[in-house]
């Protein structure tokens, strides 16, 4: 009986302790999770337009990616510093790239906010005239052509510690440098190449730098514009010159005060950086350009985790200040996308909500050197098969709440861009198991619905498995994927769960996406390195700081972003071709270049996921950019 | 005792090189590359090489292990990866975080578990110990996550009492001038805590009350609130503090959901996020920093010991 007593008097006090804190979460929800929240979260959400009248000042915070701070100034990055963090939204708030890319939301380069007017390709685009604006640096000097030489010469010397070198391209493909004038330079290039690709690829990699910086030591004087052999002028000089600022952007707490990196010629001025990494910027009282803030300061702000960003998001009221009085208001933030279900409840609190789709590529890469895989994957009918299990309407709708758009092609026809064309709008290989199945039969597999398919006729005829395929070997592959997001573990899921139905046996191994990185290298068949048969990133492709989408750097073969070692001289001669026309045949190769790899299937297309933005209620100009820039210059609050 | 203190001092030493070794070999036992997995998909063969030389990556492990340690002896850490830092600087921005946050979770959950304990144990079975062992069972059950979460909810985003983050100051003295924001990340420490405190001292206490000792207390007429805070309470600390002197770790990783939650930077943040990222100079840093904690943990506990317990001083 005691034990009876003790058992109801315990059961009663975890019932009574569970239903107390059930209705306080039950109440935070707001009414989540119903379907109105989600149809706002949809791939054409675009953000009401704020009503008042637009006001000079105020300060606007900012919701950084979570444990993404900013840790890295000095714009020529190896890849280890090369994160959204810095090269989006820090960096290029207080230096200028050479050509602004994204033009509100379209792709393409802004030459209206660029520093550089519309470059002019001669001599049978063999020669490129750069003519800069007059801009000038927060220490009076101009913004000149010997500054982008600096950052060329600086390229040349340290080739390995720029995150965006490709072995050829920017700045091997460069026979020589010279500067017609202040604001004149023209580089000799090595052959003829497409202008709209070397601008978008290759020039949108330049940003220049005050020659305040060509130094090796701070008690150096500053260098005076028009000194002759500045230290960057031989490659030697230049190797000290980078390792001198690359060991002065270690120092994240002289980030603010540095006489080096004081030097700005953005509409910002770095005020604060904390050691946890909000950024606090003003408005550069000397900036020369077209965008003048109207606030009076923006910060950035680190979160530990997408549910401290949320959380904060949540317990604020939109329009101004702090429902708790204390803390900070985020006025640009985003929706995790694992609670985009919460989405109403952010708009019921007077948030507006703005979809984005950064201009990228998603896909997951089958390994063609595999010694088991590789045979299979290399038969074009396979992947079509394969292709046919990927459901990227359901996948979109039941695992990215609407959030994210279908990928069919090497150049994507979504987000809106001006290098698709019609033929990237339809997919040629919809989800359709039967299709899949009827290619398999075709070419000689017996399927074994719910089992593993096993090849019944080898060989190298068309009807036959294909070249490298034994008689019996079974459909058996591995998967390793991301699993950051639970949307992408749904989807690998649901497509273990399709590719079963047609006797695809597919084992699928969840890892961190370092891990992904680390193991899904390109290789060679006898290298140990060479295990993985299916990787998936569960992230996408960015065209950034390589804005065109020609395929060079992940389709080509050899190409360094080839993991899968996929290698077709066809599709090598249609890259290259989008590489080297002229301008006026530009869109009809990448054409050709496109609608190749949209039916070869160089990798497996899946849907490219988005990010809701959320806006404080009073916050206006603000226009997602289609390569991720921020340009907080541009928002104002209204009265 | 200062024997004593050497020799707890030279296992602590040998306890962090083997923990620091098992952690390097792990680190190398993961498959693919380090420099790939942090340089990401675009990393040229060059680049690799450069960043494997920088890193000190291209020699043998043996040798990265002797690197390590001759920093080590120099009081250097390593340096980050990921967030350019070296270690020991993001050690010192985020131990204070810790210490206020944890320390005050500790504090706070010893405040309360003790004399509940004790109340639970004199008056074992009454409805009142049955409701403290009730709610005690429920939150010791609870994941600190879910707790932290609902918390948050409750008094966060629905109550609008308390901010649903710590203080954003990055120095100590400025997390302690908004002590609203230290509120929820404290409360779910001490709820979590209380929850298995209260029950080893209400286990400890009610094994203390049935001693001869206190009987004989009792039997030479002693006020019952002297017999339960200079012989109970005393007597039943040992096993306490015992406890509180090894769970150093496991402080450590309700902190680490405590930061993750209420946007803390802390030490248990940072070594998950060097674990997910092959960040290897932090999780090395951090392993010694930690173990260091422990074996520091473990010692006060055996000199609270020998305070609490003459016969531990005599022995």
């Amino acid at each position: 009986m005691q034990h009876i007593r003790t058992a109801a008097t315990l059961f009663i006090s975890v019932v009574l302790a569970c239903a107390g804190l059930t209705a306080c979460g039950g109440s935070s929800g707001g009414g989540t999770s119903d379907s109105a929240a989600l149809t706002s979260a949809t791939a054409g959400t675009t953000a009401t337009a704020v009503k008042g009248t637009p006001r000079q000042g105020g300060t606007a915070y900012f919701a950084e990616a979570p444990l993404s701070p900013p840790s890295y100034i000095f714009p020529m990055m190896s890849g280890d510093n090369y994160t959204t963090a810095n090269a989006n939204d820090f960096q290029t708030l207080l230096y200028e790239p050479l050509y602004w890319f994204g033009d509100g939301n379209k792709a393409g380069v802004d030459y209206n906010l660029s520093l550089g007017d519309e470059p002019a390709y001669s001599d049978d685009d063999r020669t490129v005239t750069i003519q800069l604006k007059d801009w000038r640096w927060s220490d009076g000097e101009t913004v000149s052509a010997r500054d982008v030489i600096f950052w060329i010469n600086l390229l040349k010397a340290e080739k390995d510690n720029w995150a965006s070198y490709v072995p050829g391209g920017f700045p091997d493909n460069v026979v020589s440098t010279q500067a017609l004038g202040t604001h004149e330079l023209r580089l000799r290039l090595n052959r003829s190449y497409n202008p709209i690709w070397y601008t978008d690829n290759e020039l949108s990699q330049i940003t220049p730098l005050p020659l305040a910086w060509d130094r090796t030591s701070l008690t150096a004087p500053a260098p005076q514009a028009g000194a002759n052999n500045l230290p960057d002028s031989t490659t030697k000089g230049a190797r000290a010159v980078y390792n001198f600022l690359n060991a002065q952007a270690k120092d994240l707490s002289t980030y603010a005060t540095s006489p080096i990196w004081s030097v700005v010629d953005g509409p910002w001025k770095l005020t604060e950086l904390t050691a946890s990494g909000e950024a606090r910027f003003v408005p550069n009282g000397d900036y020369s350009g077209p965008n003048h803030p109207h606030l009076s300061a923006f910060v950035e702000l680190p979160y530990t985790s997408e549910d401290a960003e949320l959380s904060v998001l949540r317990a604020s009221s939109s329009s101004g200040g702090v429902a708790n009085g204390s803390g900070q208001q985020i006025t640009v933030g985003y929706v995790p996308a694992d609670d985009l279900p919460q989405s109403g409840t952010l708009e019921h609190q007077g948030y507006r909500l703005q979809a984005f789709y950064p201009q990228g590529l998603d896909y997951f890469i089958p390994n063609f050197n595999n010694p088991t895989a590789g045979p299979i994957f290399k038969q074009l009918y396979f992947r079509q098969a394969f292709q046919h299990l990927i459901d990227q309407d359901g996948w979109i709708h039941a695992y990215f709440h609407g959030l994210a758009v279908p990928t069919y092609s090497g150049v994507p026809d979504q987000p809106v861009n001006p290098y698709s064309n019609a033929l990237a709008k339809t997919n040629p290989y919809p989800f359709s198991v039967t299709a899949a199945k009827a290619l398999l039969v075709a070419h000689g597999w017996k399927v074994v619905s719910g089992g593993v398919s096993t090849c019944a006729d080898p060989g190298n005829d068309t009807s036959e498995c294909g070249a490298g395929i034994a008689a019996g070997q079974g459909l058996r592959l591995t998967m390793i994927y991301s699993n950051d997001r639970s949307s992408v573990a749904d989807a690998m899921a649901d497509l273990q769960s399709v590719a079963r139905r047609v006797g695809i046996a597919l084992t699928l191994k969840p890892a961190t996406s370092s891990t992904v990185s680390a193991d899904v290298e390109p290789c060679t068949p006898k290298q140990s390195a060479c295990g993985w048969q299916i990787g998936q990133y569960g992230g996408a492709w960015y065209f950034q700081p390589d804005h065109y989408p020609s395929g060079e750097e992940y389709f080509q073969s050899g190409a360094i972003g080839n993991e899968g070692s996929y290698a077709d001289a066809r599709m090598d001669k249609l890259i290259e071709a989008t590489e080297t026309v002229p301008a006026a045949q530009a869109q009809t190769a990448l054409n050709a270049y496109a609608n190749y790899a949209r039916r070869q299937l160089p990798v497996f297309w899946q849907p490219s996921p988005g990010t809701l933005i959320t806006l404080a209620g009073n916050l206006g100009g603000y226009t997602p950019n289609a390569y991720d820039f921020i340009n907080p210059e541009e928002w104002y609050f209204v009265k | 005792m200062g024997k004593f203190l050497l020799r707890r001092a030279g296992q602590a030493l040998i306890v962090i090189l083997g923990v620091a070794a098992i952690v390097l070999v792990l680190e190398h036992l993961t498959p693919g590359s380090p420099a790939r997995a942090i340089l990401g998909q675009r990393a040229t063969p060059g680049a690799i090489a450069a960043f494997n030389r920088e890193n000190g990556l291209d020699h043998s492990l043996p040798v990265q292990y002797v690197d390590f340690l001759g920093r080590l002896l120099r009081g250097n850490l390593g340096y980050s990866y990921r967030l350019n830092e070296s270690v020991g600087s993001l050690v010192v921005h985020e131990v204070p975080n810790d210490l206020i946050l944890v320390g005050l979770g500790l504090v706070f959950a010893l405040a309360i578990a003790l004399p509940l304990g004790i109340m639970q144990a004199v008056r074992r079975d009454s409805w009142f110990d049955r409701a403290a062992t009730g709610v005690a069972f429920a939150l010791y059950s609870m994941p600190a996550y879910w707790l932290a979460l609902l918390l948050v909810a409750a008094l966060a985003i629905s109550a609008h009492v308390f901010p649903p983050e710590a203080g954003q100051s990055t120095a100590t003295a400025g997390i302690l001038r908004d002590p609203g924001g230290l509120v929820l990340p404290v409360l779910t420490l001490t709820l979590v805590n209380v929850a298995w405190f209260s029950r080893y001292m209400r286990s400890a206490a009610i094994d203390t009350l049935a001693a001869d000792y206190v009987r004989l207390a009792r039997a030479k007429g002693l006020p019952e609130r002297l017999v339960l805070s200079r012989h109970v309470l005393r007597n039943s600390l040992l096993s306490v503090v015992t406890l509180v002197g090894l769970s150093v770790p496991m402080l450590l990783t309700a902190g680490l959901v405590v930061e993750y939650v209420f946007n803390v930077p802390g030490v248990g943040l940072s070594y998950y996020t060097a674990a997910v990222n092959a960040d290897y100079p932090v999780m090395l840093g951090v392993t010694v920093v930690v173990g260091l904690a422990t074996v520091l943990g473990s010692l006060l506990a055996d000199i609270s010991y020998a305070a609490l317990d003459p016969r531990v001083r005599r022995d």
